[in-house]
């Protein structure tokens, strides 16, 4: 019987010895296979007696199952060795920056324009745009800009050369024509680009304005006001955001006020808006006894200065990408 | 429109303090600009009188004067003014006093002597721009009054900019009748008193056009003193409007101007010959301008002229030989209404504009005038002497304003709140209307200053903004809960955008206008579009194409040092089309040089090239039918160049920049491009599903040459279109020539997988179709295949 225990030792120090499975598998053999060790012993219990047998036989039974407890241990152990010494090998150095393509971005300005749709749509308003040659019809008749309004002087206006078409100086045009095709109730807003001949560290001959226009049964001047306040303080992330109507006058509206909210100590004007004025809404057949409704223009070049702090207007339109990198995201 | 603060209290007497009169005008529609005092800084300065003067007896140049200041004890002040003498009365600073440039007034000692102050300049107390000496006072003055009393310091100026529509308000009466409006402190005129005379008018006015001119009126005065001084008062209010002291009579016409709103003008009566007339221009006829032009007048000018010609630009400015001089003695008062029509934009064929330009582009009151005129004739006969003759009279003075209905319930529903109706009436009253009730509505007459009213809405504004807009709520609109449409078709524009912002573009937006040489290397329209105006001769042209703009900004970022440069642009072209319709749409292009990713470890460095452009586009254009066609256009290089077509339609164009245009733009060699119009893209299909297969898919690789110049996309367009059983898709995964291919020869290795729609093919199947395939190139292209 000391053979049998010798067995269990021989096999433990045999399995040990070897590292992979493919080898554990030939020492398996030794012990485990059709001519190994316990093959030999089997074939030993036919010699014995019928008394011993059973008691061979049941020792047989514990060293077989011992062995194969002993080799099933190993060939973890081995497995265990075996993946780890490949997650070991297979160690990157995950300090080196990743690998990728440049980050593109879009303008400040159409991020701005983004930002201001979106907030108008969540409102119900749509985004409506329109040619950026008008006629005198749609830039100033139909807006109630008479002949000899200020603002036609060819001071502020571009104008082609050898007609009578120009260059629109403001959004509202999309208005005009966007009446003449819709019925109220109306919920537009109306963004793009603008010209004006100007031209020095504040103002740009071409910016970007965007209009917005309610027309329905019942909108009032203050709901003028809460639209305008409400869009401001969404824009600006700022519920304490204070907005002030202060009167003024533009040939399209009536009453028309101009827009000022705070800014750093004081007020800052950063449009312009009112009730659309009845000649408007006349011009496009919306009849002003049972119609009424607001319209309001800002810069979209002046919001995206204030929003990220940029204060030379000129930046938007020199396209220094170490400039526009910074608004990438 | 800039004015002293303290006119405008005389005129309107309110108790509100500065900073709140400055913000009820802000509120109330006439923005204040700014408010500026007339002298920051200037305290401590009295009036002295010089009682004794000696020599200093350390310094020749300096004296030793005793002052009286009104105290107990005169002052001893040195003194190094040339003009210090005996008698004078002068601005003198006490100790302690502070002057505008920030000085504090010591007691001194000068050359070791004592001195209590300092006798100053008209500079040093910035009054007066006169330093040669000490600023002499009247002597009527009394010693010890402050100087800002004297000189009416304690006054602030105030600048408005003011709306078109607000002409009423260019005059210290029109601010304060507005104020009137705010405060409810009535505004008070200035009394005038219509002279009576024995003498009859020695001229007569005729007008041409009476639209034009729809009032004249004219006074001679006679003996009248033009060299006498214009009343220091009457200066500073000048001044403090910006306008320079001229001579007595001239000041006075622009004073009564500011007073009271009405441009007139001062003929010296002898320099007129025979009567007047308001007429338009000759041909030939010229006029010497008082600011030294000589104006060549045109027949759309309105003119007052007398029998020898013109003598005064309607409403604009005088003529220079018919001008008032100190030796005038007789006048011709011109206070006369031209209509907005007759002046509006004539400042820009002149190139200059004027006060009274400025305020008959607005429009002037014609009941205005006859009290204007009447006040300028007795401020020059109390100041110049002189008598008046009989007034010449052509035209009217009557505006017809008809009565505007006006329904208080419309300011609720316009605005929002409800406004008492008898504060509504207090408001339209205070603004001088005259408000009769017909059972719930209003008749309103407007006064005939405001040129601006002329329906209900006008007068809700003029009620809301007097009551002011601060009052109103703000509220939210009510509206139906409605569903905005949307589309589920993506938009080219945004879709563009997004996908070139992944792929490392940065968008940049560029003026829609430039140079022509730019236009010359870039455009491919048929016409182009000039602006009539431009600011600068860069900027005349419309632009036809974005492909210029991105190379300029292309080539200002290289200047740099900026190595890689991807840009795209999306905005509005205009062309003329051959009929010479105007055409605009929107077009998208995009620039590229540079490695096609940026400096890195792990990656090999190459240039972008065309076929990097290339599958951005086929990504992004995926769902469009998009397809390449063979081009030329003259800004790329002829042998790297592809049209972009959809449907048929050539919609733009995609390639590498001309070597020629990229050396002359200073950009990389190898700059890549593409431009179309995204307008001429089609609506895209929505996803539609359709059954697919379940069963796996064979690959096999499939090599053959071809020659060298044979173009691939046929070769693998025909295979996809070749009705090859079970093909499923085929890509080109290698394109090889050199060793081991025959001369003049290329090696093409495509990857064609093949699918079973009702069950796994069968490797015979596999083969038969990858036969198909191969005989559809031998026989088409002329393909050996490669074992």
């Amino acid at each position: 019987m000391q053979e049998l225990e010798n067995i269990v030792t021989d096999a433990e120090h045999a399995f040990q010895a070897v590292k992979t499975l493919p080898e554990l598998d030939q020492v398996k053999a030794r012990f485990l296979g059709k001519q190994g060790v316990l093959s030999e012993l089997r074939k030993g219990l036919a010699k014995v007696s019928a008394e011993e047998r059973p008691i061979l036989g049941a020792k047989f039974n514990t060293l077989k199952t011992e062995l194969e407890s002993l080799l099933e241990r190993r060939k973890n152990d081995i497995k265990t060795q075996v993946l780890q010494e490949r997650l070991d090998n297979e160690k990157i150095d995950v300090t080196l920056p990743g690998r990728k393509q440049s980050l593109g971005g879009l303008h400040p300005v159409t991020r701005t324009l983004n930002r201001v749709t979106d907030l108008f749509s969540t409102m119900g308003f749509s985004v409506e745009s329109g040619p950026e040659i008008e006629d005198d019809y749609y830039n100033f008749t139909s807006l109630n800009q008479p002949e000899d309004h200020p603002a036609r002087s060819m001071h502020d206006t571009f104008y082609l050369e050898g007609e009578q078409h120009l260059l629109r100086t403001h959004t509202s045009p999309i208005q005009i024509r966007y009446m003449e095709q819709n019925e109220p109730p109306i919920r537009i807003v109306a963004p793009g680009r603008v010209y004006r001949v100007d031209s020095d560290a504040t103002h740009s001959p071409m910016f970007h304005q965007i209009e917005g226009l309610w027309i329905d049964d019942r909108a009032t001047f203050a709901d003028l006001k809460g639209t305008v306040r409400e869009f401001l303080r969404r824009f600006f992330e700022n519920d304490d955001l204070e907005v002030r109507f202060r009167p003024s006058y533009f040939p399209f509206t009536e009453p028309s006020a101009e827009i000022d909210m705070t800014f750093k100590d004081g007020w800052l004007e950063i449009g312009g808006c009112g009730m659309v004025h009845p000649k408007v809404l006349r011009n496009v057949n919306i009849d002003t006894e049972r119609f009424q409704g607001f319209a309001f223009g800002m810069g979209l070049d002046r919001l995206a200065m204030l929003r990220y702090g940029v204060t030379d207007l000129r930046l938007f339109f020199e396209n220094d990408l170490r400039f526009l990198s910074q608004f990438s995201d | 429109m800039k004015f002293s603060e303290n006119w405008l209290r005389s005129a309107c007497p309110t108790t509100l303090t500065t900073d709140e009169l400055s913000n009820a005008l802000t509120m109330a529609g006439l923005e204040v600009e700014s408010v500026d005092p007339v002298s920051k800084n200037l305290n401590g300065v009295v009036v002295g009188l010089i009682t004794k003067t000696r020599p200093h007896p350390n310094a020749d140049k300096l004296k030793i004067c005793d002052v009286d200041v009104g105290e107990a004890e005169q002052l001893q002040i040195v003194c190094g003014a040339p003009n210090a003498a005996e008698g004078m009365k002068v601005p003198t600073a006490l100790v302690n006093a502070q002057l505008p440039n920030g000085l504090v007034i010591k007691r001194a000692k000068l050359r070791g002597e004592l001195s209590l102050g300092m006798l100053c300049s008209g500079r040093e107390l910035e009054i007066a721009d006169d330093d040669s000496g000490l600023m002499s006072l009247a002597n009527d003055l009394t010693v010890g009054s402050d100087i800002r009393d004297v000189f009416d310091l304690n006054d602030n100026i105030f600048t408005l900019k003011l709306t078109a529509n607000r002409g009423d308000c260019l005059s210290i009466m029109g601010i304060a009748r507005e104020l009137q409006a705010i405060s409810g402190v009535d505004a008070q005129y200035p009394e005038v008193e219509e002279l009576s005379s024995i003498k009859p008018k020695d001229l007569s006015v005729n007008i041409a056009d009476g639209k034009a001119c729809p009032l004249y009126l004219g006074l001679t005065m006679r003996g009248v003193n033009s060299s006498v001084k214009t009343p220091p008062h009457i200066l500073r209010k000048l001044e403090r409007s910006g306008i320079r002291g001229i001579s007595a009579i001239v000041d006075l016409t622009n004073y009564v101007m500011l007073e009271l709103g009405q441009p007139m003008h001062a003929f010296d009566r002898d320099k007129l010959k025979g009567n007047i007339s308001v007429r338009y221009g000759r041909v030939a006829e010229t006029l010497d301008l008082l600011n030294g032009q000589q104006l060549k007048i045109s027949e759309d000018m309105l003119l007052i002229a007398d029998e020898s010609g013109p003598v005064a630009l309607a409403g604009i400015m005088g003529g220079e030989p018919t001008a008032v001089d100190e030796k005038t003695t007789n006048i011709f008062l011109e206070a006369a209404v031209f209509s907005t029509q007759s002046v509006a934009g004539k400042w820009r064929s002149l190139g200059f504009s004027t006060d009274a330009l400025h305020r008959f582009e607005r429009g002037v009151d014609p009941q205005g005038s006859r009290r204007a005129l009447w006040r300028l004739a007795n401020l020059i006969s109390q100041i110049c002497g002189g008598s008046v003759e009989a007034l010449t009279e052509a035209g009217s003075s009557f505006v017809d304003r008809p009565a505007i209905v006006f329904r208080p319930e419309r300011v609720r529903r316009l605005i929002g709140i409800d406004i008492a109706v008898s504060r509504i009436k207090q408001i339209l009253e205070r603004l001088d209307m005259s408000v009769s009730s017909d059972g719930d509505i209003f008749l309103v007459v407007p006064p005939s200053y405001r040129f601006d009213l002329e329906l209900e809405e006008d007068l809700i504004e003029e009620v809301v903004r007097i009551e002011g807009f601060h009052k109103l709520p703000s509220t939210l609109p009510l509206s139906e809960a409605s569903m905005m449409t949307s589309s589920e078709r993506p938009d080219w524009n945004e879709r563009f955008k997004r996908s070139l912002v992944q792929q490392g573009y940065q968008e940049v937006i560029t003026y829609s206008f430039v140079d022509q040489p730019l236009e010359d290397d870039f455009s491919v329209a048929p016409g182009v579009i000039r602006l009539a105006n431009p600011i600068a001769e860069q900027y005349s042209v419309m632009r036809t194409n974005l492909l210029g703009s991105l190379a300029l900004v292309s080539q200002r970022n290289i200047s740099h040092r900026i190595e890689r440069v991807r840009i795209f642009e999306s905005s509005l072209c205009f062309e003329r089309s051959q009929s010479g319709e105007i055409i605009q749409h929107r077009m998208i292009a995009g620039m590229v040089s540079g490695s096609s990713l940026p400096e890195q470890w792990g990656e090999t460095s190459r240039n972008t090239d065309f076929f990097d452009l290339k599958g951005e586009l086929e990504n992004i254009l995926k769902t469009s039918q998009l397809t390449f066609g063979i081009t030329l256009h003259k800004s790329f290089h002829p042998g790297k160049v592809v049209s972009i077509v959809v449907n048929g339609a050539e919609i733009g164009v995609l390639g590498e920049l001309h070597p020629e245009l990229s050396q002359k733009y200073d950009l990389d060699a190898n700059t890549v491009a593409f431009e179309l119009n995204i307008d001429a893209l089609p609506e895209s299909n929505l996803p539609n599903y359709m059954a697919f297969s379940r069963f796996p898919a064979v690959r096999r690789d499939v090599a053959f040459e071809v020659a060298l110049d044979m173009e691939v996309g046929p070769i693998i367009a025909s295979i996809a279109a070749g009705n090859i059983r079970h093909l499923c898709d085929v890509t080109l995964f290698d394109i090889y020539s050199g060793k081991g291919v025959a001369d003049q020869k290329k090696s093409l290795a495509l990857a064609i997988t093949f699918q079973g729609a009702e069950k796994t093919l069968t490797d015979e199947e596999v083969e038969e179709s990858v036969a198909q395939v191969l005989q559809l190139v031998e026989t088409r292209f002329n393909a050996t295949q490669r074992i």
